[in-house]
């Protein structure tokens, strides 16, 4: 019963609790696959700068490869967005769910799967909030920060994320 | 040349223009003809398929036409500088997060959905070069919890003596307990209302949207009545259409009464001298003035792109499509319409 009125109490706080929307703040230059977004749908060029970058644990300038514990997932993500056919997105959705936002890219790369979209991408080199909203989302150590203009995914960079797993 | 003549060659340029209220009154006391401030009220954009989805009668009046208009502005604005200073703001309910979504979902993106659902008209508005100033409304009163809006303000004060809100805090100022009174009142100094101010203040916003769906209208179930406009071919640069308290109809002064108590109050409270108000809300376009024995009050309704009015001469319903100037103790709205 204790626990019960515990748990009950902890969902109405939680509930009433002031929440805030989550935001993607672009990082520092070394922990982005490149300074400018790179093209969608990717060329081989673009393609073998961010698998680089994966390979060498998010940092571009890292002298040292590092083991990438969702390599797989990250492959299909990097074959998905070679293709034209993945890109096309419904931005015009109010959802956080990724994939009801990008529904061909998710059944191509499952790993973003349940994932959230966030719109609230910060970046401090613009002098104003970039329109249309670019759309972050996040992986265990990624975030992928896609560019969009009329419903279609045109720009990628990704970042290593602020929020890292445990090793 | 005013910068309110360079405004008018701009508009029209763009759009027809109808002149819907005029004052110039040096009681205003804002005399700056070197700063021209330019209002654009409530659009209440939702999302197409959202409008489809939730049966809303009504959608914002000629997106593209007001998309032209703000390129003007930018130009004006470019034109002007040094010399003079063009503000342009859109003046609250420029989203509609109440109709976009039932509840707010932190993470619902239901900003973003809008604006990219309108991409072109919000980046023409949200263009650093145009640098608009954008007040929250009580439709889109949450931005202030999402990053890429909390720029945004309940309320300027355009020194000396004009008050720009929204307008939402009339429907409810009155009926609040002292300490939130002093809270709205807040609103009509220059300090800006901090987040925590705006979170207090949310259960009263979210109170006035009393479960309601706005399907059929959000304001007005009729047109509003704007009195006559005025072609600008006959303009001789006197008053127009001006709702004098006392003798116009009692619609036409709707919180002309509540403005100029509150600001009084402020006035009384902050040593400030406020005596013009610049509100949106009702989208209903009017200029209303109190002009008696205890002094000269001015209240300027901006109007709305969204529902319809309606004018002593023709009462067919009209799309509203207002902008509003003000300059060198003069204020001006405008009735727009797609050329041609």
């Amino acid at each position: 019963m204790r626990y019960a009125l515990l748990v009950c109490a902890l969902g109405f706080g939680a509930g009433c609790a002031v929440r805030y929307p989550l935001v993607v703040p672009v990082r520092e230059q070394q922990f982005r696959s490149s300074d400018q977004p790179a093209a969608l749908p990717l060329s081989a060029e673009a393609r073998a700068e961010v698998a680089n970058f994966l390979e060498h644990g998010g940092n571009r300038f890292g002298r040292n490869a590092v083991p990438d514990k969702q390599a797989e997932g990250h492959k299909q993500i990097l074959d998905a967005l070679a293709d034209a056919g993945n890109l096309k997105i419904r931005a015009d959705l109010a959802t956080s769910d990724f994939c009801a936002i990008a529904a061909q890219l998710c059944q191509a790369a499952p790993i973003f799967r349940k994932r959230i979209a966030v719109t609230q991408v910060i970046d401090a080199r613009s002098r104003a909030p970039e329109v249309p909203d670019p759309i972050a989302v996040c992986d265990d150590e990624y975030c992928w920060v896609f560019r969009q203009a009329a419903n279609q995914l045109t720009q990628l960079v990704v970042m290593r994320s602020v929020w890292r797993a445990k090793p | 040349m005013s910068l309110h003549t360079d405004l008018l060659r701009r508009l029209q340029s763009a759009a027809r223009v109808q002149l819907v209220a005029r004052l110039t009154d040096d009681r205003m006391n804002f005399p700056q003809t070197n700063e021209l401030h330019v209002f654009i009220p409530d659009l209440h954009l939702i999302t197409a398929a959202r409008r489809l989805e939730g049966g809303y009668q009504y959608g914002t009046n000629y997106p593209d036409l007001l998309e032209a208009v703000v390129g003007q502005l930018q130009g004006l604005k470019t034109d002007a500088a040094p010399a003079g200073e063009v503000v342009v703001y859109q003046i609250g309910d420029l989203f509609d997060l109440w109709r976009q979504v039932d509840g707010l979902d932190p993470n619902a993106n239901a900003a973003s959905a809008i604006q990219n659902d309108h991409a072109s008209l919000l980046k023409a508005l949200r263009d650093p070069d145009l640098n608009a100033q954008f007040l929250l409304g009580n439709h889109d009163y949450d931005l202030y919890r999402f990053p890429n809006f909390d720029a945004w303000q309940r309320s300027y004060v355009l020194s000396p003596s004009v008050m720009l809100l929204h307008g939402d805090v009339f429907d409810w100022v009155e009926k609040l307990p002292d300490e939130l009174q002093n809270l709205a009142l807040f609103l009509f100094t220059k300090n800006p209302v901090g987040t925590a101010d705006l979170e207090k203040m949310r259960p009263l916003n979210n109170k006035q949207r009393g479960g309601r769906k706005f399907k059929k209208f959000i304001q007005n179930q009729a047109p509003a009545p704007t009195g006559k406009w005025r072609e600008m071919a006959d303009d001789d640069g006197r008053n127009w259409n001006v709702q004098v308290e006392g003798t116009a109809p009692r619609e036409m002064l709707l919180y002309l009464d509540e403005a100029r108590q509150k600001c009084a109050e402020a006035n009384s409270k902050f040593g400030s001298s406020l005596n013009v108000a610049v509100i949106g809300h009702t989208h209903h376009a009017r200029i209303a003035v109190h002009d008696g024995a205890d002094g000269f009050f001015a209240l300027m309704d901006c109007g709305a792109w969204i529902e319809n009015c309606s004018t002593a001469d023709d009462p067919k319903p009209q799309a509203n499509a207002q902008i509003a100037a003000l300059s060198g103790n003069e204020a001006r709205i405008y009735q727009l319409s797609p050329l041609g």
